[in-house]
């Protein structure tokens, strides 16, 4: 009995375990399936969430201001040049767009546009921990946002949903380490595949590039279709470097994304397809 | 005038909601060595040092469980490594001088170091962690015990002085 005594915190120490472990199973038995006690908690907190990230947004807009105010004059004549050289490559484009529109109707081939019907969503908040890269926004399953919708930001894709609630969802960014999106080099036309938790890298490293590979510094990587969650063609980033894989079989390129993900105030969420 | 147990516990857990909600917000943007201090478990270690393996044990419980519900994690795992952490830092209250200056910065560094490491074991068990261990280390574990390290003074500062008058008053057996 004595002995029972001493190693009373022992036993307490077991029981927690073993109710956490069991608990962790069913977690991951449910999978994406989002308990009540979850579901009101995030509930609860969401404007909260929303009013305290967006006062942090606006500070740190206020510090970056004041850092970046004495180069503004040049920032804003270098940014007219690239608008007038943006807009001849807009109109070139524009030519393109519709030469393949008619081209498409010739071979009777279906539309291959990338237009999507949207819905805007503002981030309330992001993981607290330093292990997931993920972050939570204020509409969910009223507004028709569904699980694994994809969301993109201001310049390509920012991840995809990977829990959703009724007023707010929960959003993977492509930079976790849990994220591998099918992708491709936009010139060479490379397959491979993004994947995320790269802090060398600036987020990514697209893997699985075969040795024959010609993928470059510079290259924008795009979504290659393959894999059925992510449309084909959507922007994900920028080649930063390609190396050689360790045992010489393959290549991988490292990524940086597209999107500031430290930045983002402001989504959009792919609920279907236009057309 | 010493706070009741019950005001103690509630006003733990309000800090403990309260840290949870900076580290999802307010520090977002506060990144040192590409991560940010985990507050919780400062606040869960100092706890323990301070109130012993029991307050440990379940303030590391409580505590994880709501980051779990803020995390896109496997809910339960961020409880089981802050539970446990809580529960080895707390046997060492009673063996150590608890206004010894440098007690929070060396519990909370090896603290952090066990949570972390529980945490890559149990939820790269259930595949929740892709990383090879050298990675996570490099990326999370030290990083972020170093960043612990250098705030859990203030934290067990305020823990101790908090609820519990008696933790420094109080000459270890």
């Amino acid at each position: 009995m004595p002995e029972l005594a001493k190693n009373r915190k022992y036993l307490f120490l077991a029981a927690a375990t073993v109710l956490l472990t069991l608990l962790m199973s069913v977690a991951a038995r449910e999978g994406s399936r989002v308990s009540q006690a979850e579901g009101v908690l995030h509930e609860a907190l969401a404007p909260v969430e929303r009013l305290a990230f967006a006062l942090t947004g606006r500070v740190q807009a206020a510090v970056r201001f004041i850092g970046e105010v004495r180069n503004l004059s040049a920032e804003n004549a270098r940014l007219k040049k690239e608008v007038a050289l943006l807009q001849t490559r807009v109109n070139m484009a524009r030519e393109i767009w519709s030469e393949n529109v008619r081209l498409r109707r010739l071979l009777n081939l279906p539309p291959g546009g990338l237009e999507f019907t949207t819905i805007g969503a503002r981030v309330v908040a992001r993981d607290p921990g330093n292990w997931y890269k993920t972050l939570t926004i204020d509409r969910g399953s009223t507004a028709g946002v569904k699980h694994d919708a994809v969301v993109l930001g201001a310049g390509g894709v920012v991840g995809r949903v990977i829990r959703v609630f009724p007023n707010t969802a929960e959003v993977l960014l492509l930079t976790d380490q849990r994220s591998a999106i099918g992708a491709m080099g936009q010139l060479s036309r490379d397959v491979g595949v993004l994947k995320g938790g790269d802090s060398a890298g600036g987020g990514c490293r697209l893997v699985y590039l075969p040795r024959s590979a010609t993928i470059r510094p510079g290259e924008i990587v795009v979504t290659s279709g393959l894999g059925g969650l992510f449309p084909k063609g959507l922007v994900l980033g920028q080649v930063v470097e390609v190396k050689s894989e360790a045992h010489g079989l393959g290549k991988f390129a490292l990524v940086k994304p597209a999107v500031d993900m430290d930045h983002l105030e402001e989504v959009l969420v792919i609920t279907g397809r236009k057309g | 005038m010493r706070p009741t147990a019950g005001k103690c516990a509630l006003i733990i857990f309000g800090s403990m909601l309260g840290f949870l909600f900076l580290q999802s917000t307010v520090l977002n943007g506060l990144t040192f060595w590409g991560v940010r201090p985990d507050l919780v478990l400062i606040l869960v270690g100092s706890v323990a040092l301070a109130r012993g393996w029991g307050e440990g044990l379940l303030w590391g419980m409580v505590g994880g469980l709501l980051e779990d519900v803020f995390s896109g994690g496997l809910f339960g795992s961020r409880a089981l490594a802050k539970s446990v952490t809580g529960f080895a830092l707390g046997l060492a209250e009673g063996q150590v001088f608890k206004e010894n200056p440098f007690l929070p910065a060396v519990a909370v560094l090896l603290g952090t170091l066990l949570e972390e490491v529980l945490f890559f074991l149990v939820a790269g068990a259930f595949g929740q962690v892709r990383w090879t261990f050298l990675n996570a280390l490099r990326q999370a574990v030290i990083p972020t015990a170093f960043i612990n390290t250098l705030i859990a003074p203030v934290i067990y500062w305020y823990v101790v002085r908090l609820g519990d008058k008696r933790a420094l008053g109080q000459r270890e057996r």
